[in-house]
C-alpha cells in the first residue's frame, strides 16, 4: 500500500516547515517587547506578521532562482496556515482559556477554595465580571452590540451573527454552548 | 491540481458529513472528542482508499488538515465562545435587549461558570470537599505546566 505514497518534500514545503518550527521562537522574542507586553492578541498578531512576511520573502527568492509550479506554492501555503491555526488555538487556550483560568486561580490560592471565592479571585482578583467586561468591550468595538447606559442591545449586524450562530448550533446538533 | 488535492478535499467532505451525523446521534461522548477523533479516523482511512492511485503524503495532508483545522477553529468558536453566547442571549431576550447585570448573573455567574467547574471535576483536575474546590495532583501538574508555558511566552494575564 505504501508503494503508492510519495513522501518527498519539495523546497517550498521545506520552507513552510522551517517557518513553522521557527514561529515559537519569534513569539518568545516578540512577546518580550515592552509595548506589546500584556497584550496577548497583539503578541500573536505581530509574531504571525513577522513570520508570514519572512516566509513570503523567502518564497519570492526561491521562485526567482528555481521557478516551480503553482501547486507546490499552494501546498506550502496550506501547510503553513494549518500549523498557524494550531498555534493560534494553543495561544488562545493559554491566554484566553476560561476553564484553564479557573484552574490557575485555584492553583495560585494554594488551598481549598469555595466557589464564591474562586469566582471573585479569578484573574488576579478581577473576578468573573472581568470576562463579561472584556467580551462586551470586544463586541461593542466590533459594532455587534450597543450599550445604552447599562442596557445592552444588538445592532443589525449583531442580530444577523446571532441568527447565523443559532443556525450553526442547530446544524451541528450542539445541545449546550458557551 | 492532482489526485492528492482531490483526495484531501474528498476526505474532508466525508469528515464533515460523518462529524455532523455523529454530533446529532451520539450523546454519551463530548462533541470535542467526536470532531477530533473523527478527523484522525477519516485522515487514516484516506490512505486505505487510494488503491493504485499515486498520492503525495504531504500534499494530501496539507489539503486535508488545512480544511479540517479551519472547520475545527469555527467549531471551537461556536461551541465555547462566550462572546457569541452573549449575542445569542441578547437575541433571545424580550425586545432583544438585556441589562448588563442580568447577563452577568444569568449567564456568566450561573450557567457558564458552573459548567466550567463541572468540567474541572469531570476531568478529575479538581474535587469537591465540604463545598470547597481542591485541585488533584493531575490538576496541579496541568497548572504547573500552563504556568511554565505562560512564563516562556510572557503571557502575564490570561482568562
Amino acid at each position: 500500500m505504501l508503494d503508492n505514497i510519495d513522501f518527498s518534500i519539495d523546497l517550498l514545503l521545506k520552507l513552510a516547515l522551517c517557518e513553522v518550527l521557527i514561529f515559537p521562537f519569534i513569539l518568545i522574542v516578540l512577546s518580550r517587547i515592552p509595548w506589546i507586553r500584556q497584550k496577548n492578541a497583539q503578541q500573536f498578531l505581530w509574531s504571525f506578521l513577522v513570520s508570514f512576511i519572512s516566509y513570503i520573502l523567502f518564497i519570492a527568492v526561491i521562485r526567482t532562482n528555481y521557478p516551480e509550479d503553482n501547486s507546490q506554492l499552494l501546498y506550502s501555503l496550506l501547510a503553513y496556515f494549518s500549523a498557524m491555526i494550531i498555534y493560534l488555538e494553543i495561544w488562545a487556550l493559554l491566554s484566553r482559556g476560561y476553564t484553564l483560568g479557573l484552574l490557575l486561580t485555584a492553583y495560585r490560592s494554594k488551598q481549598k477554595v469555595d466557589l464564591n471565592y474562586l469566582a471573585h479571585s479569578y484573574r488576579g482578583g478581577e473576578g468573573l465580571e472581568w470576562i463579561i467586561r472584556h467580551r462586551l468591550s470586544g463586541l461593542i468595538g466590533a459594532k455587534l452590540i450597543k450599550n445604552q447606559s447599562g442596557d445592552l442591545s444588538l445592532t443589525p449586524l449583531g442580530s444577523l451573527i446571532a441568527k447565523l450562530y443559532q443556525f450553526s448550533i442547530k446544524i451541528l446538533g450542539l445541545g449546550y454552548t458557551g | 491540481m492532482n489526485e492528492s488535492f482531490f483526495l484531501g478535499a474528498l476526505c474532508f467532505a466525508i469528515y464533515l458529513i460523518a462529524a455532523v451525523i455523529q454530533l446529532h446521534v451520539i450523546r454519551f461522548i463530548t462533541p470535542v472528542i467526536i470532531v477530533c477523533l473523527t478527523s484522525l479516523i477519516v485522515y487514516s482511512l484516506g490512505f486505505l482508499a487510494i488503491f493504485n492511485i499515486p498520492i503525495h503524503f504531504f500534499h494530501y495532508s496539507s489539503v486535508y488538515w488545512f480544511l479540517c483545522l479551519s472547520f475545527l477553529l469555527i467549531f471551537g468558536a461556536i461551541y465555547k465562545s462566550i462572546s457569541l453566547r452573549i449575542l445569542l442571549s441578547l437575541d433571545s431576550a424580550p425586545h432583544k435587549r438585556e441589562k448588563y447585570e442580568v447577563i452577568l448573573e444569568k449567564y456568566i455567574k450561573n450557567q457558564s461558570y458552573s459548567r466550567r467547574v463541572e468540567i474541572l471535576l469531570e476531568q478529575r483536575f479538581a474535587s469537591m470537599q465540604n463545598g470547597a474546590l481542591i485541585l488533584t495532583n493531575k490538576g496541579r501538574r496541568l497548572a504547573q505546566c500552563l504556568l511554565a508555558f505562560q512564563k516562556v511566552f510572557m503571557i502575564e494575564v490570561s482568562g
